[in-house]
């Protein structure tokens, strides 16, 4: 879990969770609906599009607005969530992610401008 | 071979007879008509005689459609109407022919006819046609003959010869086009109709005192400015109507005077005293207005100053203004959105009578010929007093926009050419640092303004403070009398106190390069954090605090508002930048036009 925060984990959309099985990831969406069990959650992206976040800890509190999840994608296309944190909408100005949606279309298009590869340093 | 009927052509001329005449076709022709309909005249035989003024009635264009009627052909007459026109020729009317021996069948000519003449010396021909281009409302389903079509005949509006003209056979109803008019022809009628007419304009100078109105007529071959002077106002100006047609003649041409008008023709023209101006009452054949709308997406390419047609949806309108010119004079003022197809949006500035008298509910379509394109706040569009407005008018054009912004265009939000006055919205004109440079902004007559995103690297300190005039209004520098007073030389009074202003000097850069800019109270002061008072005093009594806020200051980003200008300091010129505006960035703002431009360089 310690050796997701080093890898560098690119940004993505519900639509490219198939093609990152089994990779960390980082997911950027608006709580959903929050299972009783609080061990898992759905996250809608920029696109409308639902996904699965499970937890390893039960949730504490309850979540909603949106969060940023970082975490493997499991077999299933759902995301096995290392950490989460919360982008608060009382503070500074909301986050839109329908914009954020637009430019994570535009990394993926221009790979050879956007690497994911670099190297962190030393 | 088949047997004409001799003679009938005379009577057809004298309005005596021909019923169900056998003539034999000798020729067709088309001709342009009024209303788009086309109109056929043909040349009958009745092997003595030809006769060339008869005109197929419109509900028989078909048959020269399908061509039925070849030259050579043999036909019956079965129904006609002669007209007489006001200089005594005749016209015959075909209302009902039929062909009895298609042209194939018949082997030539029959017979040796001449052309039938009454004795009036000019050849009937080109006339003739004229008037019959004027031929309207032919197209009545004859169900009853005789008497019904006889009235309709009498509203055939017929070529009235102009009487001021000279009265040479042939040449009084000659109507050249605008096109063809120049200076060294005097003898020329036009067909025009006006479309916009100035109020009359009086001056007074040393040579004496005079007046002039002037006004702008189209025809289709084009357009072209016509002013009268003095006695001419007299004679002309109550009788000329805009949107209504008249024959004008004998004015003078001279080159065009193009700076004050937009009008498209290399001359124009003047009325004197051999003018005359005489209402035309057909007029379906005169354009309505020529205009050469400019697309508002269009607009930014081209230069400020230039002189636009544009047409576009009034999407938004404000209220009535009134501002005080520099000579005291009250106008009247209002602006409103135009957008068009192109998405693009822009404001126009109305004046005087027009921003009072502007109707803006639902929506119109507003078309503006001669509007006076501005580079204020990026692009917009003035409508000056040689302008002309239209409100939903009747061409074509103004139909496609309707259809498109009843369909889309409502719900775009379109995107203004014009820099709205506030945060957000409308800021235009970015540009990056090397822009700046490579487009050589500010090498022009004026100043040229941009807006870019860049951050500050550098503030220079020393000297950024300057003891000001303490007058509400005034900023200029005062001198230390080293007596406790300060003087201020453009008030012309010494005051015991001053107020500290900010010239800050400072280095802005983007990734493409950067820029030595200047900026003054409010840009610093935003910059900065603090007042200027507070700031004076910080560097009098606590440098290290003082120090430390130009540590803050440094490596922020922001948006700027520029405005730089070529200037000249002894021999030696250099590109001067002030900031007029310092903003924080919008990031959403500046996304949204990030990836606006990476699709673009996509596209490409």
């Amino acid at each position: 879990m310690e050796g997701i925060l080093d890898v560098p984990k690119p940004r993505i959309t519900c639509g490219m969770l198939s093609q990152y099985i089994g990779r960390p990831v980082c997911f950027v969406g608006r709580v959903e609906k929050v299972h009783p069990t609080g061990k898992t959650f759905t996250v809608s992206d920029g696109e409308g599009k639902i996904a699965t976040v499970e937890l390893v800890c039960v949730l504490d509190e309850e979540l909603s607005g949106v969060v940023e999840v970082v975490g493997m994608v499991s077999n299933k296309g759902a995301i096995m969530a290392s950490t989460y944190n919360v982008l608060r909408e009382d503070k500074g100005i909301p986050f839109d992610l329908e914009l954020y949606a637009e430019a994570l279309k535009v990394i993926h298009e221009f790979p050879q401008h956007y690497p994911f590869e670099v190297a962190a340093s030393g | 071979m088949t047997k004409l009927s001799e003679g009938a052509i005379e009577a057809l001329s004298n309005g005596t007879g021909g019923n169900d005449a056998v003539l034999q076709l000798v020729n067709i022709r088309k001709i342009d008509g009024g209303s788009g309909l086309p109109r056929f005249r043909v040349m009958m035989s009745d092997g003595l005689h030809t006769l060339s003024s008869f005109m197929l009635s419109t509900q028989l264009n078909f048959m020269a459609e399908e061509n039925r009627l070849a030259p050579n052909c043999v036909c019956i007459l079965k129904k006609h109407v002669t007209n007489i026109l006001k200089d005594k020729r005749r016209v015959v009317i075909i209302l009902e022919m039929e062909v009895i021996k298609s042209a194939e069948d018949v082997a030539g000519r029959i017979g040796e006819p001449t052309p039938y003449t009454e004795g009036k010396a000019a050849p009937v021909c080109y006339s003739i046609s004229h008037s019959a281009l004027i031929l309207q409302n032919v197209n009545h389903p004859h169900q009853n003959a005789g008497s019904h079509i006889s009235t309709n005949m009498t509203r055939f509006l017929f070529l009235k010869a102009p009487s001021a003209m000279p009265s040479t056979p042939g040449d009084n109803s000659k109507v050249v086009p605008i096109a063809s008019l120049n200076p060294y022809q005097s003898k020329w009628t036009i067909r025009a109709r006006v479309t916009n007419k100035s109020s009359i304009r009086t001056w007074s100078n040393s040579r004496g005192d005079g007046k002039l109105f002037s006004m702008e007529i189209v025809d289709e071959s084009g357009e072209i400015r016509v002013t009268g002077f003095n006695q001419e106002v007299d004679k002309f100006f109550s009788l000329v109507e805009v949107g209504k047609v008249y024959y004008v003649s004998k004015g003078s041409l001279k080159i065009a005077n193009k700076q004050y008008t937009s009008v498209k023709n290399d001359y124009e023209m003047t009325l004197n005293g051999e003018s005359s101006i005489i209402p035309c009452e057909d007029d379906c054949d005169v354009p309505v207005m020529q205009c050469d709308f400019v697309s508002i997406g269009d607009l930014e390419n081209r230069e400020k100053d230039a002189i636009v047609d544009v047409i576009g949806v009034c999407k938004s309108v404000d209220e009535v203004t009134r501002l005080t010119t520099k000579s005291n004079r009250e106008v009247s003022k209002r602006t409103l959105n135009l957008m068009d197809m192109s998405g693009k949006l822009v404001t126009v500035t109305l004046w005087g009578e027009e921003a009072e008298k502007f109707e803006a509910s639902g929506q119109p379509i507003v078309a503006i010929k001669g509007a006076k394109l501005s580079d204020f706040g990026g692009r917009s569009l003035s409508a000056s007093f040689s302008s002309t407005l239209m409100i939903n008018p009747d061409i074509p054009e103004a139909y496609k926009l309707r259809g498109w912004y009843d369909k889309e265009g409502h719900a775009m939000d379109g995107q203004s050419l014009t820099e709205v006055k506030g945060s957000g919205g409308g800021l235009t004109n970015w540009k990056t640092l090397s822009d700046v440079k490579t487009e050589h902004l500010g090498h022009g007559d004026k100043a040229d303004y941009y807006t870019c995103i860049a951050t500050i690297v550098y503030l220079r300190k020393e000297n950024c403070l300057y003891q000001a005039c303490p007058s509400q209004e005034c900023n200029k520098k005062v001198v230390d009398q080293h007596n406790g007073m300060f003087r201020c030389e453009k008030c012309d009074k010494e005051f015991p106190n001053f107020k500290y202003r900010l010239i800050l000097s400072a280095n802005i850069a983007d990734y493409a390069d950067n820029q030595w800019v200047t900026c003054f109270q409010e840009s610093a002061e935003a910059i900065l954090g603090q007042n200027a008072a507070y700031l004076g005093q910080l560097k009098d009594s606590n440098e290290a605090a003082f120090d430390e806020v130009f540590q803050q200051a440094n490596f922020n980003t922001f948006v700027f508002r520029s405005r730089v200008k070529l200037e000249t300091y002894n021999d030696e010129s250099r590109i001067k930048a002030t900031v007029m505006d310092v903003k924080p960035v919008d990031h959403k703002d500046y996304s949204k036009r990030l990836i606006m431009n990476i699709r673009k360089l996509a596209a490409q």
